[in-house]
């Protein structure tokens, strides 16, 4: 009985998702947001839109976001020139996609120039308080298309960012995970200092090529040592946690690992891989 | 007593462990069960069962959280106990409405029967419902890990029914997709 089988992988799955579920301090206020508002409020935002869109054609318009200076006014990049950009997605999505150079030291998904979504993450990336933060997004989300915005810190206990210790207010550190979820629920995350993703990109891409560059170094490496070895030069940002090798599926199964680094690889070797997050990000035969 | 409390104890063989996993989570554990097997003495002795396989699993085992460890052994033994009790198959328990949405989600799953692919699968789970919305994770969760009734999660998460039901369609709908397309198909 397929529903059996999959109820009972269902209830195999992460203990701290169990637990998530349960948490007591869940405000879905912010997720009705956008049902909530009343028509007066989009007659107002539209109005104000065509407003900023007039104005726009004659003169730049400098935004200026608790404290971070966003895209349009940043001087940086020279597709920035006016605040125009983000309102004329029909213009902008035919730009060249482009991640933010200002920050190289860390993994991002590839936005589309202008788009809300690469303002969302210029804010992030910037952000050195919640309350900048907080006070950014509020002024860029004229749509109303934010519905939550988290800042978490890791505590020894939790190592998911949506379990983390909140942070409602100072400064936003390294290895503390920045949140922004939108109302239809694609959420763009910032582990500060490592990486910006998003639900619906690069995470899979990500995976895929950490999964692939894994698979890669796997059959070129001798020993079990010299794939760790190379595992570590490749994995700048730690994201591996733990390697398992298996003599074959069937050991795999039973547990039975091979823990000596001078092993010799050989084919039909198993590979377990587990990340940081907990997930396991790479499984494969050699 | 906290949770790590309780370990030692089981791994001390105390018989004290079984009396204080009792006292802090039996209600819930008795609850999960009923929820599956639609009977209160069923679900007791099913507890019962999962106590004896908790007995003997801690040590080794070291679960990280004790509630969710032998939770998902009570689920196990009820499960097994549903497959004899045909009153909660008839329909009207929790677990009827549970198989008959996950037998939806699943109809292009193909069917696995390796431990390899079973823990393949459950570690895309993990991935796929760490990337949902707080929302449409919580809900999937309560629904079929917690075994909660639509109206029971509307009222945990403060949301109308009709919401959570809407949640729980589209991420049924998401994870078959997902799963597809990491290759777990027909």
């Amino acid at each position: 009985m397929k529903a059996e089988k999959l109820f009972l992988l269902i209830n195999e799955i992460d203990d701290r998702l169990i637990g998530d579920a349960e948490r007591t301090d869940y405000s879905p206020v912010e997720i009705e947001y956008v049902s909530r508002r009343s028509p007066i409020k989009e007659i107002i935002a539209f109005a104000a839109c065509a407003a900023v869109l007039i104005i726009g054609v004659f003169t730049v318009v400098k935004l200026r976001i608790g404290g971070i200076d966003t895209p349009s006014d940043s001087g940086s990049r020279s597709e920035y020139s006016c605040s125009d950009d983000m309102s004329d997605s029909s213009e902008t999505s035919e730009k060249i996609p482009v991640i933010d150079e200002e920050f190289p030291d860390v993994t991002q998904i590839k936005l589309p120039v202008g788009s809300f979504e690469e303002k969302l993450r210029y804010i992030m990336l910037r952000a050195a308080t919640v309350e900048a933060l907080e006070s950014g997004i509020a002024e860029a989300d004229t749509d109303g298309r934010v519905s939550e915005v988290s800042v978490t810190k890791k505590t020894d206990k939790t190592e998911y960012f949506k379990t983390g210790e909140p942070v409602t207010e100072g400064a936003i550190k390294d290895d503390m995970f920045v949140t922004v979820t939108l109302a239809d629920g694609v959420w763009f995350r910032y582990h500060v200092g490592y990486v910006f993703e998003s639900s619906e990109q690069s995470v899979y891409d990500f995976g895929r090529e950490f999964n692939e560059q894994l698979e890669k170094l796997a059959r070129e490496a001798e020993t079990l040592g010299g794939f760790k070895a190379a595992v570590a030069e490749y994995d700048e940002y730690k994201w591996t946690d733990v390697i398992h090798l298996y003599r074959n599926r069937d050991n795999f199964e039973k547990g039975i690992e091979l823990t000596d680094d001078n092993t010799v690889l050989e084919k039909g070797m198993c590979f377990y891989i587990v990340l940081q997050s907990g997930n396991v990000k790479a499984v494969f035969e050699i | 007593m906290d949770d790590n409390a309780i370990v030692r104890l089981f791994r001390e063989r105390s018989e004290t462990a079984l009396s204080e996993l009792s006292k802090k989570y039996g209600g819930y554990f008795i609850s999960v069960a009923e929820r599956i097997l639609y009977n209160h003495e069923d679900a007791k002795e099913c507890v019962n069962d999962a106590y004896l396989k908790t007995w003997n699993a801690i040590p080794p085992a070291r679960p990280n959280v004790l509630k969710a460890f032998v939770g998902k052994i009570v689920k196990c033994v009820a499960v097994s106990m549903l497959r004899a009790n045909t009153a909660a198959k008839r329909g009207g328990s929790e677990i009827a409405l549970i198989y008959d949405e996950l037998e939806k989600c699943i109809s292009d799953i193909r069917s696995v029967e390796s431990e390899f692919e079973n823990k393949q699968i459950i570690e895309k789970i993990n991935e796929f419902l760490w990337r949902c919305s707080e929302l449409h994770r919580r809900a999937f969760v309560l629904r079929y890990w917690h075994c909660e009734s639509v109206s029971a999660i509307a009222e945990r998460l403060d949301v109308p029914e009709n919401k959570v039901s809407v949640s729980l369609y589209r991420t049924r709908r998401r994870l078959k997709e997902y799963l597809t397309k990491e290759g777990f198909e027909l």
